[in-house]
């Protein structure tokens, strides 16, 4: 049978507890800390979500006011029921409502859909009549809606108000405020979560107007109905193709919307599991959508975690080094006692075995030297 | 007693560590301020066709020019002009075909040279010839030595007045005319009054104010609730603008500060008004200020200022 030294039995007893316990709590902290922090980046994902739609919640709204402005403006009243007027004088009536530099356009459009003045001269004498945006504002509604320009073929978020006669009787035509849409996507390209993610804007059936994947714009999240196809091909996207994702429990969430949420699903497209966060854009036909791979943010958890429960294998490590030598000291004596006591057992004379350490030890020597001196 | 004191020492104790806890947390509690500036309205003063005559005399005398005398045709022809501008701000017969010549020959007044003077929506407390005399093209109507008989129309509406003034020399042979008045009218917006608020408070000697969105959607909101109104609403839609679900994060980010104005015919007519109320002035001379956005027409302005 092996035989140890205590020095051995208590090193190496102490060493096997704390690597136990060290790897036991390492492995439950690793555990708890990957499942907290998955949590955790959820919440961080439905949290931006939310602040974006807040942001971008703000911009159309003050894009919805504008075109309401425009329409109560006198002289724009008065150019629609007269058909004529200071013309320089009105476009700069609409200019001054560009104070940010938001708009690329202001166009003001008869009941028949014509656009009769504009700012951007390339509009005037089209027929919008098509637009959704104009058929909410000739029937009084305030309109919102993204698209293709048909004559710039540039993409633009739409405002359109009514404009009323001076009596306020009845509608003569409508104010429209066309929206750079650089506007609303830059305030997606701010945040960051430190792993890859795709932040995106969606319309109320889905199809994507922006994403930080330039491929996607354009596709919609899950297949379109005819009807959807429809509406996107001949109001917004002017025969466009539109392909479609496979994320249909997302699309499912866009149009059954109730509640910003974040969902876990399996994308068949892509083959992988997914997180997507979905938040609603105020009042608006408009949706935040913020995706990421499941795999990819477990990695980056692993990554912050992984350092941590290194510096406890080196905790340990510098642990059982301290442990050793404190062992050491407090076992030198015993070295000591044990060659006295051999000695005297071979009936060698012995002298006195001074031994000042304070505890149960000194006590045992001053014993031992009792004894051998009777 | 001295159980008391301690009391009061440990309330006053207390008091300051919460003011300078919240000061240095950062929390400041946001401060919504509420300006609002009409027009003028101490006095109302009464005009009549009379009176603008009689101050267009006065004018002419101490300039050493002949005064005129009151002309009936004049004064009809007057009346229809004004009613023109009123509703369709028509000052060269564009959009109703009614020049102001024609106006003049319809009543059958044979001149020799015609000119004219016109305010629309104009405060009855401010100074009519003082005005007057900043249009360049009005100057020199009220200057023009060979003027001899005028016509006046004079509406009255609430704090405002409109007046439309002919003034003629007659004759058969038309010699000249003077351009025709254009009255100062809702042709200014927000740009022209954002400049001209900035211009004066960079005289004031403090900083320009920077724009921000999100001061811009409420400004924009309030002016068309103001639109819808027709009026100042005393800016009782102000706190509830604030307070709206989506933009309660503006008042919480920003201490934000409302000040309105209406009726005035130029940019710097209402910033003249703002500087000239005390309380609102502070939007041209408040160092505080740093962020802001304007938004105006027809005669209604609405400016946001936050820090």
């Amino acid at each position: 049978m092996l035989k140890l030294t205590l020095f051995q039995k208590l090193f190496i007893s102490i060493l096997s507890v704390t690597v136990a316990c060290g790897i036991t709590t390492a492995t439950l902290t690793y555990q708890r800390a990957k499942r907290d922090m998955f949590q955790r980046d959820k919440e961080v994902f439905l949290k931006t979500t939310i602040d974006l739609s807040r942001e971008i919640n703000n911009l159309l709204t003050y894009g919805r006011s504008v075109s309401q402005m425009l329409a109560a403006h006198s002289r724009v009243k008065d150019y629609m029921s007269l058909r004529s007027g200071d013309t320089v004088q009105i476009l700069k009536v609409l200019e001054d409502h560009n104070i940010n530099k938001m708009f690329s356009a202001f166009y003001l459009v008869d009941m028949e859909g014509f656009t009769l003045l504009s700012t951007d001269a390339s509009f005037v004498g089209h027929n919008f009549g098509f637009r959704n945006y104009f058929n909410t504002a000739v029937k009084g509604g305030a309109g919102v809606d993204a698209g293709v320009g048909t004559i710039s073929r540039r993409m633009g978020y739409y405002f359109s108000y009514p404009i009323y006669s001076n009596d306020n009787s009845k509608i003569i035509g409508v104010a429209v405020a066309k929206m750079e849409p650089q506007t609303i996507h830059a305030n997606l390209e701010v945040s960051d979560f430190g792993f890859d993610s795709n932040k995106m804007i969606t319309n109320d059936n889905g199809v994507i107007l922006f994403s930080e994947k330039p491929e996607r714009v354009f596709w919609s999240l899950a297949p379109l109905t005819d009807e959807q196809m429809k509406i996107e091909q001949e109001t917004r996207f002017i025969n466009r193709k539109i392909e479609a994702l496979t994320y249909e429990q997302v699309q499912a969430e866009v149009i059954n919307y109730n509640n910003p949420t974040v969902i876990e699903f399996y994308d068949k497209g892509d083959k992988n599991e997914e997180i997507v966060a979905t938040s609603k854009v105020g009042d608006f036909p408009f949706f935040i959508v913020i995706e990421a791979e499941r795999d990819m943010v477990l990695k980056h958890i692993t990554d912050q975690i992984t350092p941590i429960v290194l510096f406890v294998f080196i905790a340990i490590v510098f642990e059982m080094i301290l442990i050793g030598i404190l062992l050491y000291i407090f076992l030198k004596p015993i070295e000591k006692i044990r060659s006295h006591t051999q000695r005297l057992a071979k009936k060698e004379r012995a002298v006195s075995l001074e031994l000042k350490t304070g505890d149960e030890l000194e006590d045992i020597v001053d014993s031992i030297n009792k004894i051998a001196n009777r | 007693m001295i159980k008391n004191v301690l009391r009061i020492f440990t309330l006053l104790a207390a008091m300051t560590i919460v003011y300078f806890g919240f000061e240095k947390l950062g929390l400041n509690i946001p401060v919504i301020n509420l300006q609002t500036t009409n027009a003028p309205s101490l006095i109302k003063t009464e005009w009549t066709e009379e009176k603008v005559l009689m101050m267009i005399n006065d004018y002419r005398q101490k300039k050493g020019l002949g005064v005129l005398t009151p002309n009936e045709k004049l004064s009809m022809a007057a009346k229809a002009r004004l009613a023109v501008l009123m509703q369709y701000e028509d000052s060269l017969g564009e959009i109703t075909g009614l020049t102001r010549e024609d106006a003049v020959e319809m009543v059958g007044y044979n001149y020799s040279w015609i000119g004219d003077l016109a305010v629309l929506g104009f405060f009855r407390s401010n100074d009519l010839t003082a005005f007057w005399t900043t249009q360049e093209n009005s100057r020199q109507t009220l200057e023009e030595p060979n003027l001899k008989e005028a016509g006046i129309a004079v509406v009255m509406g609430g704090e405002t007045m409109s007046i439309y003034a002919l003034l003629g020399a007659p004759g058969k042979v038309k010699k000249a005319t003077t351009r025709p008045s254009s009255p100062a009218s809702a042709s200014w917006g927000g740009p022209d009054l954002w400049v001209a608020v900035n211009n004066r408070r960079v005289e004031f000697g403090v900083n320009p104010l920077r724009q921000k969105d999100e001061l811009c959607t409420i400004a924009a909101i309030r002016l068309n609730q103001i639109l819808d109104l027709g009026e100042l609403d005393a800016h009782a839609g102000f706190e509830p603008t604030l307070n709206r679900e989506d933009l309660k994060w503006i008042s919480e980010k920003y201490n934000i500060s409302e000040f309105l104005v209406s009726g005035y015919s130029t940019p710097q007519e209402s910033v003249a008004a703002w500087e000239n109320t005390l309380g609102h002035k502070k939007l041209l001379s408040g160092g505080e200020y740093v962020w802001g956005c304007i938004y105006a027409q027809n005669k209604f302005g609405v400016a946001i200022a936050a820090y």
